[in-house]
């Protein structure tokens, strides 16, 4: 038997939750003859991409996950698709399936990793037909999601207060806005910036320095927080449309990667992952409005390069 | 504080502390030992000790440490004397020789050299210098016998040999290696062997005698013991087994008879009074909201007993049918207890347990949560609930020993927790707990069980707890190891094919149907069901689209659209190409229709099509101005579409006659007649 992503998202939809832990192992198990199920690399690398497409929330301090609850949002642009979003199940599908509307599928690429879970939209005739599609298949429907969730995004900020790290502990990493990379810290001179801390085995967690005060912080906000030397972190390249409804690609740099609500709003415009491009370092996402990628950027206190 | 000093104290403390009273004390320090009793702040023992060494003495480089004997000798004596680091380092040396596999060789010293090299100097000269002075070292051993002596018992029983009876250098090196021979985890099941006739009779007997008697034992489990024992009692040899008959003697001639972790029903221990367990217990609530409680198997022949601790008490009761008492009263918080250690006294029983920074626990169906016992079995899944500080090397050795790990957030602050941990291999197993210094035997019990699999419903249902799996995942069978393959495994009564190689056997191949299944193997059996994915619970009232949650209407691609104003105007719709990203991703998407966004003088969208569509924007009379031939083209398909019945036919029909009235329109139809 082979991996199929979406009885994974079925078990996922009947589990609801559980420990990040025997979640890692059963992804392991059930990929048993792709991978060696000792091996948590990939499964860690699936979670964490099913945490950007919005189908888990992720608790990394509890070690938890959440599947999300399912619903349908419409895409930006002009043409009337929305996308099931969440842990979708099979029947929610099979039900919201009726005269006006259509479902659509598609099997995302693996690239060598895992199968990612599918990308299901519902093409729809007109507001009324969407509206009863949702209702048959138990469906809250979000309009313009995307664009929406965007404006409520808010600059990011410092998180709650922190211990000041001692001069003795595990080692340090202070983020190096030039290089781009995080590099061994003297724990006798840490002065403004951004430290990696380890915590244990492969863990990690990141505190920010400012004046004599620290933060918990992500890896992504606070790479924003502190800035970063890179020509255009955030590049936004016109496809088609006019004024609000323009949409094209928002391109990352990717040692400036996006803070999950950000990346969990650019992949909403379209349901779609975002596309590695290795050979310029960029991590571009589709469909994102103008409007969506100004917010994007306006919330991390960065500039958007606008290309027409 | 002066590190010698502080390691002093910290090896007082871990070794010889009020919990050691009573207690075998085998003062065991090896890397891990040293590395966790150091803790993040703390200094390196062996820099510690190598700083008070004189490497420039003329006989004793140990003189330094020697000369503050006579010191602590004329003091109270009240804590140990102050030789501890010295002799832990001699015991690491011993630990380090272990791990060669050459535990009786004479080239312990060249571990000890490795350990304290004498600086700017050849390691032949660090040799001669270290052998040269380490006839000093039994004189440290007899003093610290002689201080545990005089406690008489209350700061823990000697285990190491009478120094008095050992002549000559080759024999100075078994007081530091019998440190490393008997280990604390061994003593449940020596305890259980001097209960026994035999050993009853043998502890009488000369010392290499009460060693033969416990390799004959019938009743021992060596797969309990230690490996330095296990190693120790695979082969006799006279010198060696003087030494840990002198050990043995020691343990079984304690007028204090163990208490910890020792629990041996019905017989008296200290004053009348039982040994009683508390062994900590775990129950995951709610997804990683860990709640932690007491656990206590009840003790042979006490029904209850009411103890009391240091601002807590406890009151223990047997319930018919039960094997664990029920608990009451105002009990001590599990992580106090761990921090700082238990003890308890009650009229029949008796509690004494070491603060724990590591604890290893089984699932227990009868507690209903994962307990920390004195022993696990193989092949079933083991929590680690880990102190942050021991978590970095816990996680090294579990991850080495099972693959990969993931910690969780533990019950406590600063604690951890891995999960489902699962050794098939009790050596295995028992080498990683002796690494880690955990107190637990592990004994070998292979069994059928079902692995992986995509296990649904915590609890509910048909199927047992943790038995219930989705159609699509039903679980490996993992066959006892030494199960012969070629023995029928059946599946609901149906031969399975054995696995090519290994032990597993994959069932997701087998395109079960929902239902309940049976395995069975020799003479194991399990059951487990499957079920196809949970039908979604329909959500209530689901609201249609809210309104103004846009100005956008849909329109039919293919259909030719127009926004029709007030005066006759007409504004073409374009339709818009469909997003490049649907190509360029490879989707297979084609809308039905698209949006559009009216503009606000607009009265109605009309979009001629398959069939013709009008929606009235805004309710405005007529105004017919002057039409272009474009405008007259555009309206041209809707002066004849009748609206009848819709809410707008009145208004549409007025629209439709002043269009019709208008006099570039009666051109146009003439012209289209004449066409």
């Amino acid at each position: 038997m082979t991996f199929d992503p979406d009885v994974l998202l079925a078990w996922l939809a009947d589990r609801q939750g559980g420990s990040l832990a025997s979640l890692y192992r059963t992804i392991a198990w059930y990929a048993g003859d792709r991978v060696d199920p000792t091996d948590l690399t990939r499964a860690r690398r699936l979670v964490l991409t099913m945490n950007e497409l919005g189908v888990l929330a992720v608790d990394w301090r509890q070690r938890q996950w959440e599947a999300q609850p399912s619903g349908l949002a419409t895409l930006p642009g002009r043409e009337s698709v929305a996308l099931f979003t969440g842990v979708v199940r099979e029947a929610q599908l099979e039900a919201a399936m009726g005269a006006g509307v259509r479902v659509v599928v598609h099997r995302n690429d693996s690239r060598g990793q895992l199968p990612m879970p599918s990308t299901w939209w519902l093409v729809y005739e007109d507001d009324q037909r969407l509206s009863a599609a949702a209702a048959r298949g138990g469906l809250p429907l979000e309009p313009d999601a995307a664009v929406r969730r965007s404006a409520t995004l808010r600059a990011v900020e410092p998180g709650r207060p922190a211990e000041p790290p001692g001069r003795q502990g595990p080692p340090m990493a202070r983020w190096n806005r030039r290089t781009m990379t995080f590099q061994a810290a003297d724990r006798r001179h840490l002065g403004d910036g951004l430290y990696q801390r380890e915590t244990y085995g492969t863990a990690k967690e990141y505190l920010l320095c400012r004046g004599d005060r620290w933060f918990w912080t992500t890896p992504a906000e606070g790479r924003y927080l502190v800035g970063g030397e890179t020509s255009q972190p955030l590049r936004w390249e016109f496809e088609e449309g006019k004024g609000d409804g323009a949409v094209g690609v928002l391109s990352v740099d990717s040692g400036m990667p996006l803070p999950l609500a950000h990346r969990r709003i650019a992949v909403l415009c379209t349901g779609l992952p975002p596309v590695l491009d290795r050979t310029p370092g960029q991590v571009m996402y589709d469909g994102v409005p103008r409007n969506v990628a100004d917010r994007i950027a306006t919330s991390l206190s960065s500039t958007l390069k606008v290309c027409a | 504080m002066d590190p010698y000093q502080w390691w002093q104290d910290r090896l007082a403390e871990e070794f010889f502390g009020p919990s050691a009273a009573g207690r075998p004390v085998v003062l065991y320090v090896d890397n891990d030992k040293a590395k966790a009793l150091r803790g993040p702040d703390g200094p390196d023992l062996v820099e510690a000790v190598q700083a008070r060494l004189d490497w420039y003495h003329r006989y004793d480089i140990f003189d330094g440490i020697f000369r503050t004997v006579s010191a602590w000798k004329r003091g109270t004596r009240v804590q140990p004397p102050p030789c501890l680091p010295l002799l832990a380092v001699c015991v690491l040396a011993g630990t380090l020789m272990r791990r060669e596999g050459r535990v009786w060789s004479s080239n312990y010293y060249q571990r000890l050299v490795e350990c304290l090299p004498m600086p700017r100097s050849t390691e032949q000269e660090s040799l001669r210098r270290l052998r040269m002075s380490y006839e000093q070292i039994p004189a440290h051993w007899e003093i610290l016998g002689g201080w545990m002596r005089e406690q008489d018992g209350a700061r823990g029983i000697v285990t190491f040999p009478d120094v008095g009876r050992r002549k000559g250098s080759q024999s100075w090196i078994v007081l530091a290696l019998s440190q490393a021979i008997v280990r604390e985890r061994d003593l449940p099941e020596l305890e259980r062997f001097f209960r026994s006739p035999l050993g009853r009779s043998a502890v009488a007997a000369a010392l290499a005698e009460l060693v033969s008697a416990l390799r004959r034992w019938e009743g021992l489990d060596t797969g309990r013991l230690s490996p330095p024992l296990q190693e120790a009692l695979a082969t006799a040899r006279s010198d060696r087994d003087e030494i840990l008959g002198g050990i043995l003697a020691a343990v079984a001639g304690s007028s204090h008879r163990p208490t910890i972790p020792v629990q041996v029903p019905g017989q008296a221990m200290e004053a009348g009074r039982l040994g009683l367990v508390l062994q900590p217990k775990f129950v995951d609530a709610d997804w990683g909201n860990w709640e932690a409680g007491w656990h206590a198997p009840i003790v042979d022949g006490v029904d209850g007993d009411a103890l009391t601790g240091a601002g807590w008490s406890l009151t223990v009761r047997a319930e018919p049918g039960l094997t664990s008492y029920t608990l009451t009263g105002d009990l001590p918080a599990v992580e106090t207890a761990l921090v700082r250690g238990l003890t308890a006294t009650g009229t029949r029983l008796r509690i004494a347990q070491r603060p724990r920074d590591l604890l290893v626990a089984a699932e227990d169906d009868a507690a209903g949560a994962w307990v920390a016992g004195d022993a696990v079995d193989t092949d079933e899944p083991l929590l680690f609930v880990v102190r942050d500080d021991r978590l970095g090397a816990v996680v090294d050795a579990v991850r080495a020993a099972v693959g990969d790990v993931d910690p969780e957030q533990g019950p406590f602050p600063g604690w951890h927790v891995l999960r489902d941990v699962l050794f098939t291999d009790a050596a295995a197993a028992t080498a990683v707990f002796d690494r880690l210094g955990i107190g637990v035997a592990v004994r070998a019990s292979p069994r059928l069980r079902l692995v992986g699999g995509l296990r649904i419903g915590r609890e509910s249902g048909e199927g047992a707890r943790g038995s219930r799996y989705l159609l699509e995942g039903p679980p490996d069978v993992a066959l006892p190891a030494g199960f012969d393959t070629a023995a029928p495994v059946l599946l609901n009564g149906r031969r399975l094919r054995p696995p090519p190689t290994g032990r597993v056997i994959r069932l997701r191949s087998l395109g079960l149907a929902e239902g309940t299944y049976t395995v069975q193997a020799g003479g194991f059996t399990r059951r487990f069901t499957l079920h196809p994915p949970q039908c979604p619970t329909t959500a209530g009232d689901i609201e249609g689209l809210p309104a103004g949650s846009g100005r956008s209407l849909t329109v039919p691609h293919g259909a030719k659209v127009y926004f029709l104003h007030v005066d006759g105007h007409v504004t073409p719709v374009g339709e818009p190409a469909a997003p490049r990203w649907w190509t360029r991703r490879g989707t297979t998407l084609r809308a039905f229709s698209y949006r559009v966004i009216p503009p606000r003088e607009a009265v109605w969208l009309a979009a001629a099509g398959s069939s013709t569509i009008v929606r009235q924007l805004r309710d405005d009379s007529p105004n017919i101005g002057r039409l272009t031939a474009a405008d007259a083209q555009a309206w041209a398909h809707f002066v004849l579409s009748s609206q009848a019945g819709q809410p707008h036919e009145q208004a549409w029909r007025r629209y439709q006659q002043a269009v019709l009235n208008h006099r570039s329109m009666i051109t146009h139809e003439v012209g289209w007649k004449t066409r």
